[in-house]
């Protein structure tokens, strides 16, 4: 990022946030928009564009309105993080079991290892949920 | 079974039935595959981490740039590209290589995206005859380069021709061709959509300078996927980049392919080809056992009184042309169902893919299957046509 862009960018932080956003707490800042932003929109360079402005000229045109804005705390990041991988783990889990349906169908005989490992993606499964459970409706 | 969304059923196919489907067969995804689609199939187009040089066989997270190095590698040529689907390989290749009015020998058997390719450049297909076992052999291809060369008084532009064909699965004598193709210093393409992805390929040693699979044929990778790959004196022409200028801006876009339309095959399709790659690299070691259940099929198959194999024997592919003329289609022409008999039969056992309503000539394809499944599906056929009178031997 150049100079101008960076100091463009500060600006708008500490007006955002109020003038006592300098800092470790104004970096915790960036981090939370660039999370907002998404990451992938801030490194952004397209070769089609030759001003290498990326698809967000105005920083802050595409962030939830300042009404709505919160400050995320690392506990509820945290939290939905792990439930998202939960979920995840859940979903491959699963997929792992219409992988054994396609294994033995019609007749779905499953071998003591098919049975092994269905028994291990249920048990997958439901601590997968628990542990969505618990995070989400503490 | 449940609809996802409204008038959208949920896909069980693969989990309730025997699907023998003859050409999506090597496309069934692996358990990898269907993971990646789960977590890139929401809105990803690959452009996240698209950073200098921005093109897709450059991006480094996920390892897409690692990914093209060892595909080439793995089918044994010097650089790849993946592509939505094979025809598009054939139209790279094709629109480099081909100008209106020249000719470019295709298979008697090609796939109709050969035939497209050539013609949206003008281009005139020319086919080369099988010989009595339905194999397109080098000296007949030599024989239509003689023919074209003294009609047109120019060689051919490209020899495009089939490893194994679409229609009955034979294996065509590609080393035969390849040959020719180098003595008439002719450009030789591959097409591999059958074999890349399920047996070894190796581009080089079969003698080609274009070899194009599919990824959703062979690859174990969703529609639309595919690979063309080329030796580097070949990869200049086809993999060339832009040199346009915009005349008002200045605007230019130096390391976009031409042919490839900057990217190829993007978002979830690729992650999900490069999932199953590890299992494809795996299973083309073990395609001697898929030719095992192939034929242990074929032969319970063949009990049946009046059944017949269409395709090469013994079978090289587990793509197979089968004609029950003399069989099931007898039923069939009495039966009040007439041929959807025999897919009301097959579907009670927890069969499908059959092309429903054929009772005369029709094609399946058992890869995949395991041995119990072979099993069950040779006993079924032999069932119903026990059910119906049948002399099963």
């Amino acid at each position: 990022m150049d100079n101008e862009k960076r100091k463009s960018w500060r600006n708008f932080l500490i007006l955002e946030r109020g003038k006592n956003c300098t800092g470790k707490k104004l970096y915790n800042t960036v981090i939370h928009y660039r999370w907002l932003a998404g990451v992938a929109e801030w490194y952004r360079r397209r070769a089609a564009d030759p001003l290498h402005v990326g698809s967000i000229p105005t920083p802050g045109s595409n962030v939830l309105k300042r009404s709505n804005l919160v400050l995320l705390s690392p506990e509820l990041m945290v939290m939905t993080e792990k439930a998202v991988e939960e979920t995840f783990a859940a979903l491959f889990a699963l997929t792992d079991l219409r992988q054994i349906f396609r294994d033995t169908k019609p007749t779905y005989r499953f071998n003591s290892e098919q049975k092994r490992q269905i028994k291990e993606i249920i048990e997958k499964v439901r601590q997968s949920l628990d542990v969505i459970e618990e995070e989400l409706t503490k | 079974m449940k609809q996802m969304i409204e008038e959208i059923e949920v896909r069980a196919r693969e989990e309730l039935f025997i699907n023998i489907q003859p050409i999506q067969a090597a496309g069934r995804l692996t358990p990898e595959a269907m993971k990646a689609i789960i977590a890139y199939g929401d809105g990803y187009s690959t452009c996240d981490w698209c950073m200098a040089p921005f093109r897709l066989d450059k991006i480094r997270m996920p390892p897409i740039n690692e990914f093209h190095v060892k595909l080439a590698k793995f089918v044994g040529m010097d650089q790849a590209r993946v592509v939505p689907g094979a025809r598009r390989g054939f139209q790279a290749v094709v629109s480099s290589l081909v100008e209106k009015g020249d000719s470019v020998i295709v298979s008697a058997l090609a796939h109709y995206t050969e035939f497209l390719a050539v013609e949206n450049v003008g281009g005139i297909v020319k086919e080369v005859p099988l010989n009595e076992e339905n194999i397109v052999t080098g000296e007949n291809t030599a024989q239509k380069i003689e023919k074209v060369k003294k009609e047109t008084g120019k060689l051919p532009k490209l020899i495009m021709m089939d490893h194994f064909d679409y229609m009955f699965g034979n294996e065509h004598d590609i080393h035969g061709i390849a040959k020719v193709a180098k003595e008439y210093d002719v450009p030789f393409l591959a097409n591999c959509a059958y074999s890349l992805g399920v047996m070894p390929v190796n581009g080089k040693e079969m003698g080609a300078d274009f070899l194009v699979g599919s990824g959703h044929k062979s690859f174990a990778s969703p529609a639309p996927s595919g690979i063309l790959a080329t030796t580097n004196e070949w990869a200049e022409k086809v993999f060339r980049t832009t040199q346009m200028v915009g005349d008002l801006t200045g605007r230019k876009f130096g390391i976009k392919e031409v042919e490839m339309m900057g990217c190829t095959l993007m978002g979830a399709n690729l992650i999900a080809m490069m999932a199953s790659f590890p299992a494809v690299h795996e299973r083309v070691k073990h395609w001697d056992d898929e030719i095992k259940k192939a034929n242990y099929f074929i032969d319970e198959f063949l009990k049946i009184e009046g059944n017949k194999v269409l395709s090469e024997m013994p079978r090289k592919h587990t793509l197979t042309k089968v004609d029950t003329t003399g069989s099931f289609d007898k039923i069939a022409r009495t039966h009040k169902r007439r041929g959807f008999f025999f897919s009301d039969e097959l579907k009670k056992r927890r069969i499908i893919g059959e092309f429903a309503g054929a009772t005369r000539q029709w094609k399946l394809n058992t890869y995949g299957l395991t041995w119990d499944q072979i099993k069950y599906l040779a006993e079924a056929f032999q069932d119903i046509a026990k059910k119906y009178g049948m002399n099963v031997a």
